[in-house]
């Protein structure tokens, strides 16, 4: 089965032979410290994704959301186009969405007292960016793109920022009338670091596939979201970081990640990986420990 | 409604507008800034704190709070420093997240509740270095220094900083208290690198701060 195959098959909730793995953002300073050779280029990437066996690649416009994301350092439909001809990767096109986009034009604090002083000018704002984020996904599909992943950080550990009825006001329905044209196309993921319990629903009625992050740190418990949400969405990450601190031995790290993946295997629709990416300074002994694992328990 | 509730009503409401009106009124009628602060204003922010805390309120309703306070804040403070009164302020909070780390919205919401509190917050910004917190700290003399971080592999930036100031003998006989908190850090994390205190969160971030500087 080729790794692609396997990511789109989990999607479409379909039988494959293995839990799929993949993150949602791998820094090139860490495949470099993995493979003990410098520059980043191409053939680095491609060697750290065949070390690790990953089934797909997560890629960005340089400087969005997360550095290290635009693996490849080129435009993001280029980086596209190039990947998808010369593997067999499912390829993600990780987008900011309007939510994040509007909170960086504006910053944190005009941000949260305009939900309540100038709502309308907000959600405008928020429209036209989620406008503009369709529009990069749209270019993203066309350039080979198997599915797109809208990132928009509307939640903290505790919760989220705004209450569930103002981000269903201001983001989720304009979102999933923009989402239509996407959803007809390819399997469009959300990310949000945080809780975002309260918002489960809807996610799902903004028609997202799938959902990338689940941060356990946050609150966020893989088995119950699969169990209340895992026929309408897929699930991606849920491990956590402190995990991979070269302190945490084996054995607690063997057992994590089988459960995690136990959770994960149950009715299928999950992608193995991390909550939050594999950052530069991560023990690469401990990441590869923990893929290692996750192989062991993941044959279906 | 005495005027101190109505003070209050206002904070939790978010009423920016009219607040300072309030206040002027207050003072008007001779009642001590000192117990504007306390009586009116903080018990409203002490109501919005618990609203937070049970998912009555979201960060919106508590950033205009926020904002309401430091409103009214504008007016009574010089008159709170010239009655040379200033010790009623809670304290000086020096905030930044560590050195590495770029993230501020969780810092801004801890900037947020100590200003909203009644603190003194002098924020650093992101990206801060061991060797600025230890001049912030010099200039500065502040009762609290806050340092944040929200990704793992940032947390020994922490550690630097507070080894940092120690090592430059600004720590003495228990001022300044450093608290620590982030997505990844725990308690007890915090006491191996040698924070005096832990903050959940930015609500519990000033209990405990609170507590501590009694």
């Amino acid at each position: 089965m080729q790794p692609w195959e396997r990511v789109s098959g989990t999607i479409r909730g379909l039988a494959v032979d293995r839990v799929p793995r993949g993150e949602l953002v791998i820094d090139p300073a860490f495949c470099c410290r993995a493979l003990q050779r410098e520059p980043f280029t191409f053939e680095t990437a491609l060697q750290c994704w065949e070390l690790l066996k990953l089934d797909l690649v997560v890629l960005a416009a340089p400087n969005q959301y997360i550095p290290g994301a635009d693996l490849g350092g080129g435009e993001l439909t280029g980086n596209i186009r190039h990947w998808r001809r010369e593997t067999d990767y499912f390829i993600f096109a990780l987008v900011n969405g309007g939510f994040a986009r509007a909170l960086a034009s504006v910053g944190f604090q005009q941000f949260m007292t305009g939900v309540r002083s100038e709502k309308n000018a907000l959600q405008e704002m928020i429209q036209n960016f989620t406008g503009d984020a369709v529009n990069e996904a749209i270019e993203a599909i066309n350039a080979g793109a198997h599915g797109i992943i809208i990132a928009d950080d509307v939640a903290y550990q505790k919760g989220t920022y705004l209450s569930p009825a103002q981000l269903r006001e201001l983001y989720f329905s304009p979102l999933s009338e923009l989402l239509e044209q996407l959803k007809a196309a390819v399997p469009v993921f959300f990310h949000s670091d945080g809780n975002l319990d309260k918002v489960l629903p809807d996610l799902v009625n903004a028609g997202f596939s799938g959902l990338q992050g689940l941060e356990p740190n946050a609150g966020m418990d893989l088995a119950a979201v699969k169990a209340a949400y895992g026929k309408d969405l897929c699930l991606m990450g849920n491990v956590d970081l402190s995990l991979l601190d070269p302190a945490v031995s084996e054995e607690v790290l063997r057992a994590a990640v089988y459960k995690t993946i136990q959770a994960g295997k149950e009715g299928g629709r999950y992608i193995f990986g991390t909550c939050g990416g594999l950052h530069r300074e991560l023990n690469v002994a401990q990441v590869l420990k923990m893929y290692r694992f996750a192989l062991e328990g993941g044959y279906n | 409604m005495s005027l101190l509730d109505k003070l209050g009503e206002y904070v939790i409401e978010g009423n920016m507008g009219e607040v300072q009106a309030l206040v002027q009124g207050a003072l008007d009628e001779k009642i001590e800034p000192e117990e504007i602060l306390e009586q009116g204003l903080m018990k409203g922010m002490e109501v919005v704190g618990r609203r937070f805390a049970d998912e009555d309120m979201y960060i919106p309703e508590v950033m205009l709070s926020a904002r309401t306070m430091h409103t009214a804040l504008e007016l009574l403070r010089p008159l709170l420093e010239t009655d040379q009164k200033q010790m009623k302020m809670k304290g000086r909070l020096l905030l930044g997240t560590v050195e590495g780390d770029i993230h501020d919205i969780g810092k801004s919401l801890v900037e947020m509740m100590f200003t909203a509190n009644g603190f003194e917050v002098i924020d650093l910004g992101i990206n801060v270095t061991a060797q600025a917190f230890v001049e912030a700290v010099q200039q500065h003399q502040p009762d609290i220094v806050g340092m944040s971080a929200l990704l793992t592999n940032t947390m020994p930036a922490m550690q630097q900083a507070i080894a940092a100031i120690d090592d430059a003998g600004l720590r003495k006989h228990g001022k300044p208290k450093i608290i620590v908190g982030g997505a990844p850090v725990t308690d007890e994390y915090a006491k191996e690198i040698g924070a005096d205190l832990y903050g959940e969160n930015a609500l519990e971030g000033v209990e405990m701060v609170k507590e501590a500087l009694k």
